[in-house]
């Protein structure tokens, strides 16, 4: 099934020459009369896109083969509507977002979402090239994964999580299994197999420069801008790098993933 | 050009057109979402390409692929899409299709 949500690829095909650029930013515009090509992305690898460092553009990264080391999990309502926007960022600075960017209503899911953080580490030739602490990373899709039949069925509402620990650590407990299983590379542990594909975007900031101008009268603008030290990295998509790895976590032949209907038929789990 | 979607995002109430200029002409664009996408060809550090959606802009954007904007709300109603060269599409009664 064709996905345009964060981590789905479309194409579009013979762009045409750019003639036309955005007034002020000289950004340039593309128009085009066609539609977009949709492309399964089951089989399909991405390439490595790594960060640079010296860009103040926005710009996305693309890293395979990460590991994942999870330090938070909460469910939360969120207020996505649907399955498009992935529920991308409703959750940030403590504040939930009032609307997502969603077309459609659905309700063929409960509204559930975890809020993740997590550490992600890549290592490349025995050399840690990334080490990232990422925080409130909501995704529909990744939810999804950690549940068995990859449902959340409607009737589930936050409490059921919550209301009861043993539920809330079972939940815990289940995911870090998964996510460890995906780590490892499944169930044969191959090399090229092991890790998740984590997609995202970073745009380093801007920052008042204290050091050349005095502090700022109100109303006024601050004169002198320096590129900020934090990068706030943004996660948009992740998935298992293999795709044999995800079918295998996805039959849950081995009991890892956290079973939502059964929580939802009895209001309990078997521990 | 291959493109992967990043995030969408629905404009700011508050957002203005997006004006744009060539060597002949110059006009404005409306839009309601904002579809921000990886061009995977792109050299890393400026590699995001923004599609404005809206009521009358990029109304073709959809057209090839059965207009599903939402990704899995079809999924979950059916089992089976068929798609013919002409673009038409059927879609048969599920008691129709044989499954080993």
């Amino acid at each position: 099934m064709f996905s345009l949500g964060p981590g789905g690829a479309f194409a579009i095909e013979m762009p045409p020459n750019i003639e036309q650029f955005m007034s002020g930013s000289q950004v340039p515009l593309l128009f085009t009369p066609d539609s977009i090509i949709a492309i399964v992305t089951k089989g399909l690898t991405m390439p490595e896109r790594r960060i640079d460092h010296r860009s103040s553009a926005q710009h996305a990264f693309c890293y395979s083969n990460v590991q994942l080391n999870m330090y938070g999990l909460a469910v939360q309502v969120l207020n996505c509507c649907g399955l498009l926007c992935d529920a991308y960022g409703m959750y940030e600075n403590a504040k939930f977002a009032r609307s997502c960017g969603c077309f459609t209503l659905n309700k063929y899911h409960a509204n559930l979402v975890a809020i993740l953080e997590f550490v992600m580490k890549k290592f490349d030739g025995g050399k840690e090239v990334v080490n990232v602490h990422v925080t409130n990373v909501t995704s529909k899709k990744f939810t999804r994964l950690l549940l068995r039949d990859g449902r959340m069925p409607v009737g589930l509402t936050a409490g059921s999580f919550n209301s009861d620990r043993r539920v809330k650590v079972r939940f815990r407990q289940a995911s870090e299994a998964a996510i460890e299983f995906v780590n490892q590379g499944g169930a044969t542990k191959a090399e090229d197999k092991r890790g998740w594909t984590v997609m995202g975007w970073v745009r380093r900031g801007k920052v008042a420069d204290r050091g050349v101008d005095a502090p700022t009268i109100a109303g006024q603008a601050q004169k002198t801008l320096a590129d900020s030290s934090d990068l706030i990295y943004h996660i948009t998509s992740i998935v298992p790098t293999s795709d044999d790895v995800a079918h295998e976590l996805a039959a849950n032949n081995y009991g890892l993933l956290f079973d939502a209907q059964e929580l939802l038929n009895t209001g309990t789990i078997n521990v | 050009m291959l493109l992967v979607t990043l995030y969408i995002k629905t404009a700011a109430s508050s957002a203005e057109p997006v004006s744009w200029y060539s060597k002949r002409d110059r006009g404005q664009v409306k839009y309601e979402r904002i579809l921000y996408a990886w061009d995977v060809n792109a050299p890393a550090g400026r590699n995001i390409v923004a599609i404005i959606l809206g009521k009358s802009t990029n109304i073709n954007f959809f057209q090839d692929v059965l207009k599903i904007r939402d990704n899995g709300a079809l999924g979950n109603l059916l089992l089976c899409v068929i798609v013919f060269p002409r673009g038409q599409f059927h879609v048969p009664h599920l008691s129709r299709l044989c499954f080993p």
